[in-house]
């Protein structure tokens, strides 16, 4: 499990004249499960945009199984990388089913036989195994605009599953979520990485549960990383005070082997 | 997948625009019994067969009056109607319609251009005034989106924005054109309000293919149109070249627009409720509504001209006018008749 699944050497980027990454160096494995955490502003979304090579880099490439992205097709990519948006607004009535089949676009072959025939067998298969592992299969004939935040982020992960990709990019995929929901879609989450092999990077806002559910967490700081490794490395007292502005307390989390951050008021 | 059986519908909406069709090269101010037509039509594809029924008169009603004239109805229709599915789906927006980057602001210039000058021309059976409609509104587009476009990108917002500035700014010199005009004002008001006084076969045979052609390649980016629905950047991560593909869809929508209104001047309301009709009964999956709008939307306009010319024969009422007049309610009876709260 050690073959590199999607890597970037030194990325910059900047919006105009502004610099939202410096010089980032990330690797991720293949099979790995990362959480992307940081402030606001911190970059966190631009860097999923670069490695999902819809944002060129100004500076430094981004390789997926060693092929620089820039040399490979949108559809190629959107073969091999899915991304979970942080929401959709679809202003049109589209049901579950035919959300989720819009994952098969990057399979989709070029011309009008491959219109005419619809969906084929493998089509089929994927849209039902993506509905299958995330739970959506009783909200096929719903309509999208219809769910609740829960059930419409778990059929956002099925689309991206429908692409059947090597690797997923989730951009802060528990912000609209109640409790409930966020352990859900997080244990979702976990398992197709653990099952599957998928690889995984997730934005996260909430440090705890990036500390719960990612065995490998990477700080960003005004676009640079400045912490790298296992929660218990990544989030101490100090960093915590130091990059979040907050005072906080971190003690081990009762059951699992995580650290657990405890905010201090006043 | 679908919703209704794909084939079924189709078949069925092009059974409806044939009738649509016979219908209204029968009627008018002189009635053409239905047989007289079918032996008509036979006639030409078997010279010689068949016993001569008909009057010489009622043969030139029917193939150099009426069916160039239902024939482009039919055409400019159709369309208008993908080509507001296409905007509609582009810009991710259900007010969007065919005029709305500014192509009716460029065309109706030209027009208003073509009518003030003291020219007389003939290419190919066009007069001034469709070549320089359509010129028009294929120049108004490539300027807005020149105007929207920063580096590589053009976003979906600017594009709306620039095409209003356009339209207006065009509006404005097309306005001071017509207070100049004098005489010719009548001439411009009729064509803004749109007809299909089209005479022999010259123009529809060159507007037809295309028409044609460019509806074949939009229903060739279907897939690609629903993913836009999703949003730009969702689009992308599909893996479609969001940018690419804008332009290109851009530039058919703007095609078909040009076409359209070079034979027949502006007409709306087309553009913008046939989509959403279509939609409203078959959903929003392109893969349906790029075809089925387009024959919804040719079979209306058959109809619609046929009642503008028969109404107040042997005055004709500009079939804008009628387009609005019979599909405004009939849209709103359908808003009312839809079970649940409207979903575009």
């Amino acid at each position: 499990m050690n073959t590199i699944a999607l890597q970037t050497r030194n990325l910059s980027f900047a919006y105009f004249n502004s610099p939202v990454l410096r010089e980032v160096s990330l690797t991720l494995h293949s099979g790995e499960r990362v959480g992307l955490i940081g402030p606001n502003g911190s970059g966190k979304t631009t860097l999923l945009r670069c490695l999902s090579g819809v944002l060129p880099p100004s500076q430094g490439e981004v390789s997926l199984d060693g092929l620089a992205l820039r040399r490979l097709s949108r559809q190629e990519i959107a073969r091999r990388i899915a991304v979970v948006p942080q929401e959709l607004l679809v202003p049109f009535a589209f049901t579950v089913r035919e959300m989720v089949g819009m994952g098969r676009l990057p399979h989709a072959a070029p011309g009008w036989k491959a219109l005419l025939r619809g969906e084929n067998q493998a089509d089929q298969r994927a849209v039902e195994a993506a509905m299958l592992a995330t739970g959506t299969v009783d909200l096929a004939d719903r309509l999208f605009n219809e769910l609740s935040g829960g059930e419409r982020q778990r059929v956002m992960i099925a689309l991206a599953l429908a692409q059947e990709p090597e690797v997923l990019l989730l951009d802060e995929p528990t912000v609209h979520l109640d409790l409930a929901h966020q352990v859900e879609v997080l244990e979702l989450i976990a398992g197709l990485n653990g099952q599957r092999g998928l690889t995984v990077l997730a934005v996260l806002h909430d440090l705890n549960l990036a500390a719960l559910y990612f065995p490998r967490l990477v700080l960003l700081e005004r676009g640079r990383i400045v912490a790298e490794g296992a929660p218990m490395q990544v989030l101490s007292e100090e960093t915590i005070a130091r990059v979040f502005g907050a005072t906080v307390r971190v003690q081990p989390h009762p059951t699992a082997d995580r650290p657990h951050i405890i905010v201090l008021p006043g | 997948m679908f919703r209704r059986n794909p084939a079924t519908v189709l078949a069925a909406l092009t059974l409806a625009l044939l009738a649509a069709v016979v219908l209204a090269v029968a009627l008018g101010a002189v009635a053409v019994p239905l047989g007289d037509i079918a032996r008509m039509v036979l006639a030409r594809l078997a010279p010689g067969r068949l016993p001569v029924t008909w009057t010489p008169g009622d043969e030139v009603i029917v193939f150099t009056l009426r069916l160039p004239r239902v024939v482009a109805a039919a055409l400019v229709g159709g369309a208008l109607a993908v080509a507001g599915v296409v905007f509609q789906g582009l810009l991710q927006n259900p007010l969007a319609d065919p005029y709305i980057i500014g192509t009716s602001g460029g065309a109706a210039l030209g027009a208003t251009i073509a009518l003030s000058l003291p020219v007389q021309a003939l290419w190919f059976g066009f007069g001034l005034v469709p070549v320089l409609a359509f010129a028009g509104a294929m120049l108004a587009v490539l300027l807005v989106y020149n105007i929207a476009r920063v580096g590589a990108r053009a976003p979906v917002v600017t594009l709306l924005l620039a095409g209003f500035a356009t339209s207006s700014m065009l509006a404005a010199v097309m306005s001071f054109l017509m207070l100049v005009s004098g005489a010719t004002l009548r001439r411009i008001i009729l064509w803004t309000m749109g007809g299909l006084a089209v005479s022999g076969w010259s123009q529809v045979a060159i507007v037809a293919p295309l028409v044609l052609g460019a509806m074949l390649v939009a229903g060739l980016f279907a897939r690609d149109l629903n993913a836009f629905l999703l949003g730009e950047e969702e689009a992308a991560y599909l893996g479609v070249n969001v940018e690419r593909r804008k332009l290109t869809l851009l530039l058919l929508g703007s095609l078909l627009t040009g076409a359209a209104v070079s034979l027949s001047g502006l007409v709306g309301f087309v553009g913008l409720v046939i989509p959403h009709v279509a939609r409203l009964v078959l959903g929003p999956d392109h893969r349906l509504l790029l075809p089925a709008s387009a024959l919804v939307g040719a079979a209306f306009l058959v109809l619609a001209d046929l009642l503008a010319r028969s109404l107040l024969a042997p005055t004709e009422i500009p079939v804008g006018i009628v387009t609005a007049l019979i599909g405004a309610p009939f849209f709103i009876y359908l808003l009312r008749r839809s079970k649940r709260e409207y979903r575009f």
